[in-house]
């Protein structure tokens, strides 16, 4: 039944694409066209500021990234982001193939993004407020994750809802040791695609609906298990040894949403992350680590772009932001660590001197519920998008 | 077993969405003023056999913006304009087509291929909605035009464009 079924479909496929003659559809695009390259760059100047000690600032290319996006027809395009972060380390930060079959269908394979939240998709110095990214996207959302996989994406029109949905590789927990911790949670596992591991396959999805004019809603959704060095090589008769590879391996349920909403010059923002991780009792016992069982954090983000009302593409966007993130939500067999549970507030302002170009200064003030004391920061930056 | 039941069916959505996208995309160099009529009469929900377009290449349309340009007939009277444009994404470039009236203001925006998946949230109808009317004055992405998050660059683009392209159109004396 269902071999016929794949039959017919091949033919009509096939007899279709015959009736329109050999790619009648492919317009051939001029070579200057083919090829797209843009890039973004981000140079911060970050100063502690205490009463009590000195400190030294840090100034930093902290990334610069060159996109280069080549179109081999109307089909197929192939995009890649190369990206020097701190200057001397290099990573690729997203390598992919897209074949759009249609609007609503792309397949797409490759070191992908991984859909979650706003940033780190969005991750364009031009397209947030404040000199560094929100903390949120570095704790919970460990910001930029990427891992290979391959998937499918594409926007329904008439609903005006994007869908991404990828089969992925996880996070490593264990490589000769644990990867995972309890202040930086997952973000030790990330494999960016450099000869990462694979024992579990994830999944990767997330809807935007953009419906509202001036309104966009996201809500993501991640499942799977943590990869392992530890089952490579075990007998598949080794009960002994299985178990402890088990012990090595964590189960991570993660749902994200967020809103993005401007409108009169007003820009609002705010997303929620929240994560469950199965098994971290018997992780944090093997491999020695103090991961939480549930991550929760969330942001708040309003701002005004005071030229509004002057014709011109410029912007001056005074912010403020407010987020709590917790790694120790929940801990399973350990101790909470209170300085986990932290707040951070940033206010500043932004200069868009063009759409792609920005000047940036604000103060952040970082808390958490193991003090009274908040430590404070002035970060000067520069950013850049084309 | 399920696997394979899974890659059946996905083998088979490829094959005839690749099957129809064949079937309705676009035609040769002749074919291209068909699709326009098809997409105007779809949009402007009027019969096909009451259109006629009329290529014009006046010096004064030429523009990196701008494709092409015709003049549009319906029922053998002149009605407007229909310009087809290209404009620039995140990572692709993207086309659109504006239709003009006969006094030259905007009566429709229809974006018709975007290449790449990322920024095509502003194929949405209700954004573009935003565009009927306009006749040249300001136009500014994030002030007149309501922002559409994640699609920033395609977004930026298509505002330049039509704004451009309807002070160009407007200046042209045809």
């Amino acid at each position: 039944m269902k071999k016929s079924l794949l039959l017919v479909s091949m033919l009509i496929g096939i007899s279709v694409y015959f009736v329109n003659g050999q790619n009648t559809a492919e317009k051939l695009l001029d070579a200057e066209d083919k090829l797209s390259i843009g890039g973004y760059a981000q140079i911060d100047y970050n100063q502690p500021l205490s009463s009590d000690v000195h400190q030294n600032g840090k100034m930093d290319i902290h990334r610069l990234v060159m996109m280069f996006a080549y179109r081999f027809n109307e089909r197929t395009q192939f995009v890649t982001e190369i990206e020097y972060e701190h200057v001397s380390e290099v990573y690729v930060e997203q390598a992919f193939l897209n074949y759009r079959i249609n609007n609503w269908l792309n397949f797409r394979g490759g070191l992908l993004l991984i859909p979650m939240g706003i940033v780190n998709e969005y991750h364009e110095p031009a397209t947030y407020n404040g000199v560094e990214r929100p903390n949120l996207d570095s704790r919970i959302v460990p910001t930029t994750w990427r891992e290979i996989g391959a998937g499918f994406t594409g926007t329904f029109q008439q609903l005006d809802l994007k869908y991404q949905l990828y089969l992925v590789n996880g996070f490593k927990s264990y490589d000769g040791g644990g990867k995972l911790s309890g202040g930086n949670a997952l973000r030790g596992g990330r494999q960016k695609g450099a000869e990462s591991i694979l024992t579990h396959p994830n999944l990767s999805t997330k809807f935007d609906y953009y419906g509202i004019p001036g309104l966009r809603l996201g809500l993501s959704a991640y499942t799977g298990k943590t990869q392992t060095s530890l089952y490579n090589g075990i007998p598949k008769d080794d009960q002994a040894l299985e178990a402890m590879a088990d012990s090595s391996v964590i189960g991570l349920n993660m749902l994200g949403l967020d809103a993005r909403y401007s409108t009169n010059g007003w820009v609002f923002r705010g997303q929620l992350n929240y994560a469950s991780l199965n098994n971290t009792d018997e992780y944090n016992a093997f491999a020695g680590k103090d991961l939480g069982s549930q991550l929760f954090g969330y942001y708040v983000e309003a701002g005004y772009d005071l030229l509004n009302k002057q014709s011109t593409e410029q912007k001056l966007v005074p912010f403020v932001r407010y987020e709590k993130h917790n790694t120790h939500q929940k801990v399973d067999g350990i101790a909470k660590n209170l300085a986990y549970d932290r707040t951070d507030i940033t206010a500043g302002i932004g200069w868009w001197m063009a759409a792609g170009a920005v000047l940036k200064a604000d103060l952040q003030w970082f808390g958490n519920e193991a003090t009274d004391d908040y430590t404070k920061q002035l970060n000067l930056g520069i950013g850049i998008w084309f | 077993m399920v696997l394979r039941k899974i890659f059946i069916a996905v083998a088979c959505l490829l094959l005839i969405s690749t099957g129809q996208a064949q079937l309705f995309g676009a035609g040769a160099e002749d074919a291209a003023s068909k699709r326009l009529i098809k997409l105007l009469s779809k949009e402007l929900d009027a019969d096909r056999s009451e259109f006629a377009l009329e290529k014009l290449d006046e010096h004064c349309l030429q523009s990196e913006l701008i494709e092409d340009v015709s003049r549009v007939y319906r029922d053998q009277k002149a009605s407007g304009f229909v310009v087809s444009a290209k404009g620039k994404g995140r990572n692709d470039h993207f086309n659109y087509l504006i239709y003009f009236n006969e006094d030259r203001e905007v009566e429709l925006v229809k974006v018709i291929s975007y290449y790449s998946d990322h920024g095509g949230e502003i194929a949405s109808k209700r954004w573009l909605q935003q565009f009927v009317g306009y006749d040249g004055g300001e136009l500014d992405y994030g002030d007149e035009v309501q922002a559409i998050s994640g699609a920033t660059l395609s977004a930026g683009s298509i505002v330049v464009g039509i704004r451009e392209i309807t002070i160009l159109l407007q200046d042209c004396n045809l």
